[in-house]
């Protein structure tokens, strides 16, 4: 007995203390990006290949593109992440198998991760453990983790150099969005902006002025007001003016419109303003819009349907999105719509909505990664991109071509995302945005449905901003 | 004043029928019983089918629609069209097919092993089994990653099914332990007294005891590999190693409008953990011989 005790314990204990780092558990991701483990200076991080010395300014010593390279072609594997649904995987792979046919010496291994708040995770981890990707996608309000921590590898010089590409070809704004301490980071593969989608049939209905393009905030209130109706005379609202996600991307247009700001420099912001005077006014109008003139859904009717779903049921006579509402748009058979610029005030202006493809420092394939960025960039890979209708190109060339404005297609107002463009704003480029933009939505959400003042719902955003920027 | 349809107890009891009349109005009020709790239980299931065949592009039913209005199986079809379900469904099918026997062998050696100790050293063992259930899951997954990566099991299969070799859960372990301390201890001794030795006793007299937990190990094991979302996205890289669960959460970031897609997709990763417990839950809810889950 004794003799088979030690055996035994030894063999208890080495299960025991070894299942400890194998315990299921919630098989969840945090919804929050703020939870996920930050990625560790590339500094620090072990590199999956050993990179070239990493010169004092990387643009001017940034080779020349493979592509052009007199040494030849690249060859070997690369990794490509990005995140999307069932419908966005068939477009992601087409774009590698062109790049395929483009230049079949190089592997080119796509992961498609389904949410964007796992895929943050994803990056985190792998980075920190020097397994990120070579190529990844990401927006523009959440690539600032990475650029501080010197995981990206600058791009300014390798589209300088590109026999294919010209900077000068790409929208401008987005190339600002993408641009950290001076120097482009990642290259934007699309660019949209917040417009207004309408049910051109509710309005002509109701005998309610189309949206015009020069209409302001007034304009705006006076329509919603006057689509906000009980139909069928029960006393409840049928059909709702606008619906509309309240958040601070929403909401930010009218922010700028009204001249307003949400950080004291937008070059180098130290401080959130959401105490901004000229910033409370537009979002208390933004807030009053369901809070007091009820023209949006309640918190119930809300949470029970999105504002997308209720658009298309015809309950909503107007949204607000971006272009990424259009494919799922084009499956309403029952009405007309179309899109309209947001309203103005002392100004107009629109939020940016861009992603961009962006080059991991740690990369051991450089030279393949930046040709398949080139190639995902470029006219063809733009045109591959721009069949699933979700995005504005980045690129002039296919944005103003029938790629993307197909006439046969809706919106007939497509040309409208093109014109918004240099109206495009941006919100602030910070490594802690995503956990600010969490606190920012929490509050004017409760706003927005009246379950917290106006000015304490402000009050508590700006606090809880500034203390996550100051960290 | 006592209703005529309710029978007097005296009455009933004088002619030896009140224990029958009791017992089957018993009967009925368990079975009532039974099927609401069912009721609740299944209605998701049947939601979830008939959900799957409404047509995608529809708004979602703003109420609760037993049955679509155009019913069609073209979802069925659709979603083997967007995504490689097929290789998905093997991956997983392949992950199970390794992890939970080699759980079973694990978690039951483990179990058998602690169970085997004398009192004084399974103390301490039962407790630092239960504290790493506590540990939160999310803290390590960095720690897994690093591990993994060393061990070069990235990306593959290999680093989905690596912790069924330490019995994938402390909470397994316990249960067999649990179990097996059930068992008279004379048998063991009875046993090494005939000159067997420890894999002889864990395999000859401890399994056999111990079945039905182990099919509760099992059953619980195989719906913890087959619906793992978190292991896949965070240590596969290669969409061809994917399993059935990342297939899920990427139909489900498609519009709430395409959502009958994911309901077909969720119907068919339903399926075999359904007929997976269907063909287990003898095993798992046996009650005679007072031998249920955990040896009861």
């Amino acid at each position: 007995m004794r003799h088979g005790s030690r055996a035994r314990l030894s063999i208890a204990l080495a299960l025991l203390i070894a299942s400890v780092g194998c315990a299921p558990g919630a098989d969840r991701f945090p919804s929050s990006a703020a939870t996920t483990p930050a990625p560790t200076s590339a500094a620090a991080v072990p590199t999956q290949a050993k990179p070239a010395a990493a010169p004092a300014n990387p643009d001017a010593a940034a080779p020349k593109p493979a592509s052009s390279a007199a040494a030849g072609r690249p060859s070997g594997e690369i990794s490509y992440w990005a995140f999307g649904d069932a419908e966005e995987l068939a477009i992601f792979e087409a774009v590698v198998e062109g790049y395929r046919r483009h230049n079949a010496d190089v592997t080119v291994k796509l992961n498609i991760v389904p949410n964007q708040n796992e895929f943050m995770t994803k990056l985190s981890a792998s980075f920190t453990a020097g397994a990120g990707p070579d190529v990844f996608l990401i927006n523009y309000r959440r690539y600032g983790q990475y650029a501080e921590k010197n995981v990206l590898e600058p791009l300014e010089g390798r589209l300088a150099a590109s026999s294919s590409l010209r900077k000068d070809q790409f929208f401008e704004i987005p190339l600002k969005a993408f641009t950290w301490n001076g120097t482009l980071q990642c290259i934007p593969q699309n660019q949209s902006s917040l417009v207004v989608y309408y049910n051109r049939d509710v309005f002509e209905k109701y005998g309610v002025a189309l949206p015009r393009e020069s209409w302001r905030w007034r304009d705006f209130l006076d329509t919603a007001r006057a689509l906000t109706k009980d139909t069928d005379g029960d006393g409840g609202i049928d059909l709702h003016g606008l619906a509309a996600e309240p958040t601070i991307i929403r909401a930010a247009p009218f922010i700028w419109q009204r001249g307003g700001r949400l950080v004291d420099d937008e070059e180098k912001p130290t401080r959130i303003t959401m105490d901004d005077p000229k910033t409370k006014e537009a979002l208390r109008f933004f807030v009053d819009l369901g809070a007091t003139h009820r023209v949006s859904p309640n918190e119930a009717e809300y949470k029970a349907e999105g504002p997308d779903s209720r658009f298309m049921r015809g309950k909503a006579a107007m949204t607000l999105n971006s272009r990424r509402a259009v494919p799922e748009l084009r499956t309403i058979k029952g009405f007309t719509w179309d899109v309209a610029a947001p309203p103005s005030d002392a100004e107009s202006a629109t939020t940016l909505h861009s992603d961009a493809y962006c080059l991991s420092a740690a990369s051991g394939n450089k030279a393949a990664a930046w040709e398949f960025i080139e190639y995902a960039i470029g006219l063809e890979g733009q045109q591959i991109t721009a069949r699933l209708g979700r995005t504005v190109p980045s690129l002039k060339d296919v944005a103003t071509s029938p790629a993307f404005l197909d006439p046969g297609q809706a919106p007939a107002n497509s040309k409208l995302f093109l014109e918004l463009a240099p109206k495009l704003k941006l919100l602030p480029i910070l490594a802690e945005w995503p956990a600010i933009e969490r606190f920012m939505n929490e509050e004017i959400e409760a706003a927005f449905f009246g379950t917290r003042s106006f000015d304490e719902a402000i009050e508590t955003a700006n606090r809880k901003s500034n203390e996550q920027l100051k960290r | 004043m006592r209703s005529a349809s309710i029978p007097d107890r005296r009455s009933l009891d004088g002619f030896g029928l009140g224990t029958g009349a009791e017992a089957w109005r018993g009967a009925v009020v368990r079975a009532v019983a039974m099927a609401c709790a069912a009721a609740i239980f299944i209605l998701p299931l049947v939601w979830m089918f008939s959900a799957s065949l409404r047509p995608p592009g529809l708004p979602p039913p703003i109420r609760f629609e037993l049955w679509p209005p155009e019913p069609t199986l073209a979802n069925y079809s659709a979603i083997f069209g967007l995504l490689p379900l097929g290789r998905y469904a093997l991956n997983s099918l392949t992950v199970v097919t390794a992890a939970v026997p080699l759980t079973l062998l694990t978690a039951s050696w483990a179990g058998f092993a602690m169970a085997q100790l004398p009192r004084r050293v399974r103390g301490p063992l039962v407790a630092v089994s239960v504290m790493s259930l506590l540990v939160p899951v999310m803290s390590l997954w960095l720690t897994r990653f690093l591990v993994f990566k060393w061990l070069g099991v990235l990306d593959s299969l290999l680093a989905l099914i690596v912790p069924a070799a330490l019995g994938s859960s402390p909470f397994y372990v316990l249960i067999l332990y649990w179990a097996f301390t059930r068992i008279p201890a004379e048998l063991f001794e009875a046993a090494r007294v005939d000159g067997c030795g420890a894999v002889r006793i864990w395999w000859s007299i401890g399994l056999p005891l111990v079945r039905p937990a182990l099919t509760a190990v099992g059953v619980l094991s195989f719906v913890y590999y087959w619906s793992s979302f978190v292991d896949p996205m965070l240590y596969l890289s290669d969409q061809a190693n994917y399993t059935l669960p990342v297939a899920l959460r990427t139909l489900q970031q498609l519009h709430p409008s395409r959502w009958s897609l994911l309901m077909a997709g969720c119907v068919v990763v339903t399926l075999p953990v359904l007929l997976v417990f269907g063909l287990a839950q003898r095993h798992f809810l046996q009650e005679h011989r007072g031998s249920g889950w955990l040896g009861r």
